[in-house]
């Protein structure tokens, strides 16, 4: 089964998911999808929330400033954004002041951004879509001048981030622009952005879907036909060679994984691949660092074991 | 920690005018038709779609204050004509419920066609701020507040003073003798029906530069609007302001001290307080 990228759907489905000897993949990037509160039944075909927060704290966090304040959506990724980015910030001397969380569909606010202190240097926001343009525009609003790092920015246009849009920066799990992605990526991501009908510049013709998270969708069915192939998965029965197949598994650059590199880390089912760093500039969403995830995977350690699982 | 305050309490104000506007609308056709309108916070959304659109267009937000209730007017004959006017008055409640759910749907989905899922911003019509105890508020939102009032203001005038006013007051007393005096009804019925969705539509547009614009916006606004004509006792206007306006204040006021979700939980906490003093509402009609 192919989830949605719905944190909390995915921390919901993946009991259910065990009892039904269902093998499930999911886009949902909050971190205990592929730990805690996960099982040898869940895969992650993208980056999650604390690889993110990882870049977002070594390659950008250091030139905004040594104290932050948390906010985000109030369910599972909301947390997760906040709370592996004071994990992480911490090692470097970054100190979260304070956090707050509300609830997803926040209509003003102006309570949430009144708490923030004055010693703030940046936000960091575990926010997403209509939540993140309100934000942004009620801190401006509100005389807030200080940058805010979100968790996302799919589906924004820089317009409707008003005129605080260059402070937002964003950690995230691809590019919005074709040419944010390295050399060795391109040539594929961009075959598949004409297959799709995304343009260079992260939109579909319509205008009305950006090109950032979507790819997850699209390798996610390849990730299945790999684990199928490979395994010779035939009925529920085989579920166990379908893992073993996809456990530690590593795909290169290609048509099926156009957004890059990556390994299927055998202990947590969780793919370990590039991350970007965006930033709101000057008209435009522009991509200002990417990661690769052999950077990545040093500092980030599974804190679970699923091969130890028995499956039926 | 005075301008927290003063913040606050001045954000409580303007939402509460803003809701007590989008109420008064909803109060006004459930008083007169006693249609419980689920499609209210998808005609809020509307009125906000149509601000974007107006403001894209014609490269101002104001015009949308004139368009958005035209639009909106448009609307409210449609889904009247083609329903609402086939005697639904007098229905079980649950009957009206079901046909404004379906409205609702529909609503939304065609936003959702025409405007997509991706949410997007209206630039600020009034970018300045006002010096608030230290800290900054922006005039804009001062600015709804106060159109808000004036929209009600002019409603009550409108009931109070004009012929159609007293048709409307003496249909929603007694429909059946209203119509024996020759009062129009059905015409009545109509009227009512549009003003209420137009007061919806101009809360969304009011809305639509304090906030992101989405196709399901009026989810936002919905719940909140009808605890708030419930309190205030149906069909009651002022109660409506008064009702609007201890919701907002309330939140506004403990969202300095907690967790502004806890503060959320206090004004709802004292909502059902009155309503378990006064089960009629603060003021009914």
């Amino acid at each position: 089964m192919l989830l949605s990228c719905n944190s909390a759907l995915a921390v919901g489905v993946i009991p259910i998911a065990k009892q039904l000897n269902t093998i499930i993949f999911t886009e949902g990037t909050a971190r205990q999808i592929t730990g805690t509160k996960g099982n040898r039944y869940v895969f992650r075909q993208i980056n999650n929330a604390e690889m993110a927060a990882i870049a977002m704290a070594k390659f950008a966090a250091r030139k905004l400033g040594k104290n932050a304040f948390g906010m985000g959506a109030d369910y599972e990724w909301g947390h997760s954004v906040v709370d592996t980015a004071e994990k992480c910030f911490a090692p470097l001397g970054i100190k979260m002041l304070g956090k707050i969380f509300s609830p997803i569909g926040t209509v003003d606010f102006v309570p949430y951004l009144s708490k923030v202190p004055k010693e703030a240097d940046f936000i960091v926001a575990g926010y997403f879509t209509a939540d993140v343009v309100k934000l942004v525009n009620q801190a401006w609003e509100l005389g807030l001048r200080i940058p805010i790092f979100v968790g996302t920015l799919e589906a924004i246009r820089y317009k409707d981030l008003g005129p605080g849009a260059d402070l937002v920066w964003c950690g995230t799990y691809g590019s919005r622009s074709l040419d944010g992605y390295p050399e060795d990526v391109r040539p594929f991501q961009k075959k598949y952005r004409e297959i799709v009908g995304l343009d260079e510049e992260g939109w579909d013709r319509t205008g009305k879907i950006s090109a950032d998270y979507i790819w997850a969708g699209w390798e996610g069915i390849f990730w299945i036909k790999k684990g199928v192939e490979e395994s010779g998965w035939n009925s529920k029965k085989d579920n166990l060679k379908f893992m073993e197949a996809l456990e530690g598994a590593k795909v290169a650059a290609s048509l099926e994984f156009p957004s890059g590199p990556k390994i299927m880390r055998a202990e947590d089912h969780q793919v370990i691949g590039d991350t970007y760093i965006l930033k709101a500039e000057n008209g435009k969403i522009v991509t200002k660092a990417c990661i690769r995830g052999k950077e990545i995977l040093p500092l980030y350690p599974p804190n679970v074991d699923f091969r130890k699982e028995k499956v039926r | 920690m005075l301008n927290t305050i003063a913040l606050s309490l001045m954000n409580g104000v303007v939402w509460g005018c803003i809701l007590a506007m989008v109420s008064v609308g909803l109060t006004l056709i459930y008083g007169q038709l006693e249609i419980i309108n689920i499609a209210h916070g998808a005609m809020y959304a509307i009125g906000a779609v149509t601000a974007f659109y107006v403001s894209s267009l014609l490269g101002s937000w104001a015009y949308s204050l004139l368009i958005s209730p035209l639009v909106m007017a448009a609307i409210a004959i449609a889904i009247y004509g083609s329903s609402l006017r086939y005697r639904i008055v007098g229905y079980p409640v649950a009957v009206t419920l079901i046909i404004s759910y379906g409205f609702m749907f529909i609503l939304e989905q065609l936003t959702l066609l025409i405007f997509g899922g991706a949410p997007r911003c209206i630039p600020n019509p009034l970018p300045y701020e006002v010096g608030l105890f230290g800290g900054k508020y922006p005039i804009y939102r001062i600015f709804a507040a106060a159109f808000s009032l004036a929209v009600i203001g002019a409603l009550l005038a409108f009931l109070g003073k004009t012929k159609l006013g007293l048709w409307i007051r003496a249909t929603n007393q007694d429909h059946d003798t209203a119509s024996a005096m020759g009062v129009p009804v059905p015409t009545v019925y109509m009227f009512t029906f549009i003003l209420g969705s137009i007061l919806a539509a101009l809360g969304g547009t009011l809305v639509a530069p304090m906030t992101s614009i989405t196709h399901n916006m009026g989810a936002e606004i919905i719940i909140d609007s009808f605890i708030v004509v419930i309190v205030a006792g149906f069909g009651s206007i002022p109660g409506t302001i008064v009702a609007a306006l201890i919701l907002s204040l309330t939140t506004g006021f403990f969202s300095v001290i907690m967790d502004p979700v806890l503060a959320k939980g206090i004004s709802l906490a004292v909502m059902i307080g009155i309503l378990y003093l006064k089960p009629e509402g603060i003021m009914r009609y």
